[in-house]
């Protein structure tokens, strides 16, 4: 298909009857809306405000193929996951049973693939399917519901805690031409249940691009940790996540972004309960060439909730880096605490990085801040940690480092904190290798003939 | 060990230190004094090579090697040792892994295999006794949160680790009680030996009981006005800097200037 408003619809339309279930009338009106929100609004141009920095032209211009249904894995993509762990993977937006271990799952947590769900028992999924994320202003979310056909759908009952992770590999793989890929992920923790979520987003292959829709809703006194770390590659990622946070709810989010030819978050949470909290995390680490943007919306809805959010971003060669925080405090919020901050490390001169941190207020006692910083590694820390012998490729290794470890303290205890650390010490020794190649070459450019 | 001579440097073309020379041998322990402003931290960041300044001199050599062509690390490398006035606080990197690193880099540029983490340990413990520091230190961030008197005694501590062959303090002693003063003198005085040397930049006398130099040298106005024994740091403290002010204009302005 194209990827066009028409090329969607004229898909749509294509393949609406053979959808799974195609014969319930709510989904498929759910579906129809989707299209019709997508049409309404279009894709995003350079004059889409919350787009202007990220452009997807070169993306909506080409030819998107369906997804492959049983591609070449990669090797070694399950080595970081440790054996024990429940595991679940989608390739190219499918679930895919056998690549999952959801095998002795513990009592009260059920795991499906989400086409399984809609085929067997849909009435579950009736009043969830739909019910979190908002599709104004997201084109791409409102496009991922147009074609609602799999993924997962995780569900834990009232009162059980989980204390083993559990693991989500998102696959978006093949060697064929670029195609398209939509994987619907639905996650419903019961009242007063808590478990930790490690997504793993990895996609290989050139040019594919996978639209992701995750609907997070946390019942009264839930508590999810989510971390999720986002290795796109040459693919472009288009991730929205919308959370839905009840009565003294808690969402705790760490998210870890590892460049890509083109990464897009788009993290939303609301907080519909009193006393309900939400810590976001960040971190993101981009090369040269590469773009991430993260968009992240917070909504006090309720009074005496909090919100907590600390991006960080490490950026060298030509990276472009997009970090856009909104936080709106609707009336009524009263006792809300907001707090925001996102900080940018620019390793070159060649970076571009856009942040806009943004505060909305409709309620009258409340306490909220929020700010952004870009700066360069400071010469003074460096010539510190080179006086005492330590060389300058070194010392700058361990000041970027430094910076990102704030980010690593906040990850929950544990084998995914020392995994996340260490490949994000890899990723970062990669980022600077570069940068000292880049470094020598423009050194050697400026030398005279 | 460290030789100097007629060196000027300016910053953004303001001159700040005047045709200075300086000799300082193995086994000798040196005191620079002198009022703020004269130059005394602008020496030891040349010294240790920090960035900034334009440096023009006849002869800059350390062990026989010339400063001006070193960068800071190789500088640390060959055994000199910078204790920061105001050292630097930087969160995210540990304590004993900064320590680790240096000394292990100090190591290599030896030739020598890297200390483990466990003879590393046991080492800096041992380190630490001496500058009765508490082993906590070394898990937190590198100065970060630290008192003033810790961070002094934390560059100590290093210079206790890394084992410099010239060690130059800068107003190390600036800002500390009694009792740290103390902790901080005897670091410095087990580091004495007749294979190094330790130049004491200070604006107090109070130091100088505890570390007795061979040599004191006033510095006044990017000058030398004055050198001698530990007799002239007691001459300072009961009559100030102000006596010297007559030299110094006398003799910072070159012959050929004449009268104003």
């Amino acid at each position: 298909m194209t990827a066009s408003i028409q090329g969607f619809e004229r898909s749509y339309n294509d393949s609406r009857s053979a959808l799974p279930g195609q014969q319930l009338a709510w989904l498929q009106q759910r579906r129809d809306q989707g299209i019709a929100l997508l049409k309404a609004q279009g894709l995003p141009g350079p004059k889409t405000e919350d787009w202007k920095y990220t452009p997807v032209q070169d993306l909506l211009q080409q030819q998107l193929a369906p997804a492959d249904a049983a591609p070449q894995l990669p090797a070694d993509i399950f080595r970081a996951v440790p054996a024990a762990h429940h595991l679940v993977v989608l390739v190219n937006g499918h679930f895919s049973a056998e690549l999952s271990r959801c095998e002795q799952l513990p009592a009260g947590l059920e795991i499906n693939s989400l086409a399984q769900v809609l085929a067997s028992s849909p009435q579950r999924l009736r009043e969830r399917l739909g019910s979190v994320a908002s599709l104004d202003k997201q084109p791409f979310a409102a496009l991922n519901t147009g074609f609602i056909s799999d993924g997962v759908y995780l569900s834990l009952a009232p009162n059980i805690r989980i204390e083993q992770p559990l693991w989500l590999l998102n696959l978006t793989t093949g060697d064929g031409p670029p195609q398209l890929t939509q994987p619907r992920i639905l996650i419903d923790v019961g009242k007063n249940a808590r478990f930790t979520l490690m997504e793993y987003q990895h996609a290989d292959g050139s040019g594919h691009c996978c639209n992701q829709l995750s609907e997070i809703m946390l019942a009264d006194g839930a508590q999810l940790s989510h971390l999720h770390l986002q290795r796109p590659g040459n693919c472009r990622l288009l991730r929205g996540t919308h959370v839905r946070c009840e009565r003294d709810s808690h969402y705790c989010s760490h998210n870890v972004d590892l460049g890509g030819a083109l990464l897009r978050n788009d993290l939303v949470v609301q907080l519909t309960g009193s006393g309900a909290v939400c810590e976001l995390n960040g971190l993101y680490l981009l090369g040269s060439g590469e773009h991430v943007d993260n968009h992240t919306r917070i909504d006090h809805l309720a009074p005496h909730c909090r919100s907590r959010e600390y991006y960080k971003g490490i950026l060298g060669g030509k990276a472009h880096g997009v970090f856009n925080g909104k936080v709106i405090v609707h009336p009524g919020a009263q006792q809300s605490d907001a707090q925001q901050s996102n900080r940018n490390l620019l390793l070159s001169r060649h970076v571009e990085i856009d942040t806009k941190p943004e505060l909305e207020i409709y309620a009258d006692d409340v306490q909220c801040s929020h700010g952004s910083t870009v700066s360069e590694l400071e010469p003074e820390p460096l010539f510190y940690l080179r006086c005492r012998g330590i060389g300058d490729k070194q010392a700058r290794m361990m000041l970027v480092q430094a910076f990102a470890d704030e980010m690593c303290q906040r990850l929950p205890l544990g084998a995914l904190r020392d995994e996340i650390e260490h490949t994000v010490q890899a990723f970062l020794q990669t980022l600077l290798d570069t940068f000292e190649l880049e470094h020598d070459r423009h050194d050697h450019d400026r030398r005279p003939a | 060990m460290l030789s100097i001579r007629h060196l000027n440097v300016s910053v953004n073309n303001t001159e700040i230190l005047r045709d200075l020379s300086l000799d300082v041998a193995a086994g000798e322990v040196h005191a620079v004094m002198g009022p703020n402003g004269s130059g005394k931290s602008t020496l030891a960041g040349v010294l240790a090579g920090r960035d900034g300044y334009q440096v023009r001199a006849q002869a800059m050599t350390f062990r026989g090697h010339d400063l001006r062509e070193m960068s800071p690390e190789e500088r640390a490398r060959e055994g000199l040792f910078l204790a920061f006035q105001y050292p630097v606080d930087i969160p995210g990197v540990s304590n004993i892994q900064f320590l680790k690193t240096a000394y292990n880099s100090l190591r290599k540029y030896r030739g020598e295999e890297p200390l483990d983490a466990i003879d590393f340990l046991a080492m800096v413990k041992a380190r630490l006794q001496q500058v009765n520091m508490d082993p906590s230190f070394l898990e937190r961030s590198l100065n970060a949160d630290f008192s003033g008197g810790e961070k002094k005694r934390n560059e100590i501590l290093q210079m206790l680790v890394l084992q410099p062959t010239l060690a130059i303090l800068d107003e190390t002693d600036s800002g500390l009680d009694i009792d740290a003063l103390r902790i901080v003198a005897g670091g410095i005085n087990s580091l004495r030996g007749p294979d190094r040397a330790i130049v004491l930049v200070t604006h107090y006398q109070r130091l100088l009981d505890y570390v007795v130099p061979d040599q004191v040298h006033v510095l006044s106005d990017g000058r030398i006005v004055r050198s001698g024994g530990p007799e002239l740091a007691q001459q300072l403290e009961q009559q100030g800097y102000g006596w010297l002010a007559n030299d110094a204009t006398r003799s910072q302005r070159p012959a050929h200037e004449g009268p104003r």
